[in-house]
């Protein structure tokens, strides 16, 4: 379980000369096994609460914990970066090697594996996203969903044990978007890896057990997908985007109430009105 | 006055083992004044095609002409310059493309480059950034650096809106802006277009150019597939559907519902014409079970 104690982080803004509450008070527990959206605008503090999560940040007050130890030891760093690994946005800028297997090979390599243990890290790894036929291209030949599912591999192989995903589909196009996203499924669902996915997407979050919506550092909103999406003018007062399924059936629903209101998908929709 | 493709064809790497057919006998009008669409997969030519449009790229075979210039023959060698200041055309990330010290600097670059005065330089880059709405006297002397993602992206823009172009491309423009951003964004787009501004929008959101085209174009492998107005070419959703582009997610609803025997239009794009459709069908039904 990772847990956060309260957790408040304040940055100096140098252009400004002020300091900035980017995480206000924020207590919340994400179990083992659980798929987490968290969703909010930019600014509203989403990504400095996953840097939070491996100890790329450190609490200005409060704690956050990883399966009990506290980031902020920094004896056990290694431990607490093996255990929680994390995917950015831009594929490009994780890649480090030139040749796919190699890239994945970055991290165990580091962690100074026996070099059989390194490859059989590595095909597994490039199995679970579906990359194994690419493992001897140059990574910059590939998609960018394809790069992004390399940057997985890459983490996978250190075989954490929670994935922190920061907005990794907001550079890729849609069909980059589908198979970063099913790779995440999988992992969540076949692997067991417990995923917080860090987005702006609502058609990702609706994926999630539980929604977690942030603004000004502070979480305003959690509960299920159905739960949340049932607040539309709240999320749409926040400049969310609400998925087009949620938004129409919240219009039905106010005009004819015997259509229900959390609605969130197309077949959701037609079982509705065709049952 | 408008942008002309005619059957233009572009191969990459011409004769070699790995020649490419990026564009196959592309034939597209922009009309002045107008809002154009253009959608299809990465790798359908879409990039290809626009960079066409202010010759950067020249065709294989085929013409371009820009309000009746023709961008390949010999007379327009010296004019390309003018062409260009025609035609603007804003890249993916163009925010990759800032470089100055400061914002007021960056937008100036292409105006001091025409050898325009200081004082039509500033006149420009302030009528840039008011299309914008970027605060001229608060942001002149920052870095663009130091802006938020969808503001630097908006000081790129606005140094192609300073060279005053009569046709404004635009290569995803929202691609990686978060939903607020992406939303103010495509607003600004359609206020220039209001005001006069031709604009070409290349985009991956069916459900973006259902709302703001006038007319759209499909592309898929170098070709284009289908055309006309949003309404039009998304009722062709089986080819839609193959081509692998898709239609907007409420049109997806509609057929769907349609296929289930709810007797409703498929050819509606707005939120609220589809919920009135979809509220008329259920009652009709009803009405129909009574008898």
């Amino acid at each position: 379980m990772i847990k956060l104690n309260h957790l408040t982080h304040i940055f100096y803004k140098e252009s400004t000369k002020q300091e900035v509450k980017a995480l206000d008070d924020v207590s919340l527990e994400i179990h083992e096994g659980e798929h987490i959206a968290v969703l909010g605008h930019n600014g509203c503090g989403k990504s400095t609460l996953a840097k939070h999560l491996n100890a790329l940040l450190l609490p200005t007050e409060g704690t956050v914990e990883v399966d009990a130890v506290d980031t902020a030891s920094e004896a056990d760093l290694w431990t607490i970066r093996q255990t929680v690994g994390m995917v950015f946005q831009n594929p490009d800028n994780q890649l480090v090697a030139t040749t796919v297997e190699e890239d994945v090979a970055f991290g165990p390599e580091n962690m100074g594996m026996e070099p059989s243990i390194i490859r059989k890290r590595v095909d597994e790894a490039l199995e679970a996203v579906g990359m194994q036929e690419y493992k001897d291209k140059g990574p910059h030949l590939l998609s960018g969903g394809q790069k992004q599912r390399v940057a997985i591999a890459g983490i996978i192989a250190m075989r954490p044990k929670y994935i922190v995903f920061d907005e990794p589909t907001a550079m890729l196009d849609p069909l980059g978007r589908r198979e970063v996203m099913e790779t995440m499924q999988r992992l969540n669902k076949e692997e067991g890896i417990t995923i917080i996915n860090i987005t702006h997407f609502m058609e990702e979050a609706v994926l999630a057990d539980r929604v977690i919506v942030m603004e000004h550092g502070r979480i305003v909103l959690s509960g299920t997908p159905k739960e949340v999406f049932t607040h539309v003018d709240l999320l749409k007062r926040m400049q969310l985007d609400v998925p087009p399924v949620v938004e129409l059936a919240a219009l039905l629903h106010k005009e004819n109430k015997q259509i229900a209101a959390d609605l969130m998908t197309i077949e959701e929709m037609v079982k509705e009105l065709c049952p | 006055m408008s942008l002309e493709v005619k059957h233009v064809f572009y191969t990459y790497q011409e004769g070699s083992p790995t020649e490419s057919h990026a564009l196959q006998d592309i034939c597209l009008t922009v009309n002045e004044g107008e809002f154009l669409g253009i959608v299809g997969h990465t790798g359908s030519g879409k990039s290809t095609l626009i960079q066409h449009l202010n010759g950067l790229l020249k065709p294989s075979r085929g013409d371009v002409l820009v309000d009746g210039l023709n961008i390949n023959q010999k007379e327009a060698k010296g004019k390309l310059k003018e062409l260009r200041m025609k035609v603007g055309i804003v890249f993916q990330y163009p925010e990759y493309q800032l470089f100055e010290e400061t914002v007021e600097q960056d937008i100036a670059f292409g105006p001091r480059n025409l050898g325009l005065n200081d004082t039509e330089i500033r006149q420009r880059v302030q009528d840039a950034m008011a299309l914008l709405k970027l605060d001229y006297a608060s942001l002149r002397k920052q870095s663009p650096f130091d802006l938020s993602g969808g503001q630097k992206r908006k000081v790129a823009i606005a140094g192609v809106l300073a060279m005053q172009p009569k046709y404004l491309v635009l290569d995803e423009p929202t691609a990686g802006l978060d939903p607020k951003g992406r939303e103010e964004f495509l607003e600004e787009i359609a206020t220039l277009h209001r005001k006069g501004m031709t604009i070409v929008m290349v985009s991956h959101s069916m459900d973006d150019v259902a709302r703001y085209a006038q007319r759209m174009v499909v592309l898929d492998h170098g070709q284009i597939r289908l055309q006309g107005t949003p309404r039009e070419v998304f009722s062709n959703h089986a080819e839609l559907e193959a081509i692998g582009v898709g239609v907007p997610t409420l049109t997806k609803l509609l057929l769907e519902l349609k296929a289930k025997g709810l007797n409703v239009r498929t050819d509606l794009i707005e939120l609220h014409e589809i919920k009135d459709e979809i509220l008329r069908a259920l009652s009709e039904r009803e009405e129909m079970a009574k008898c």
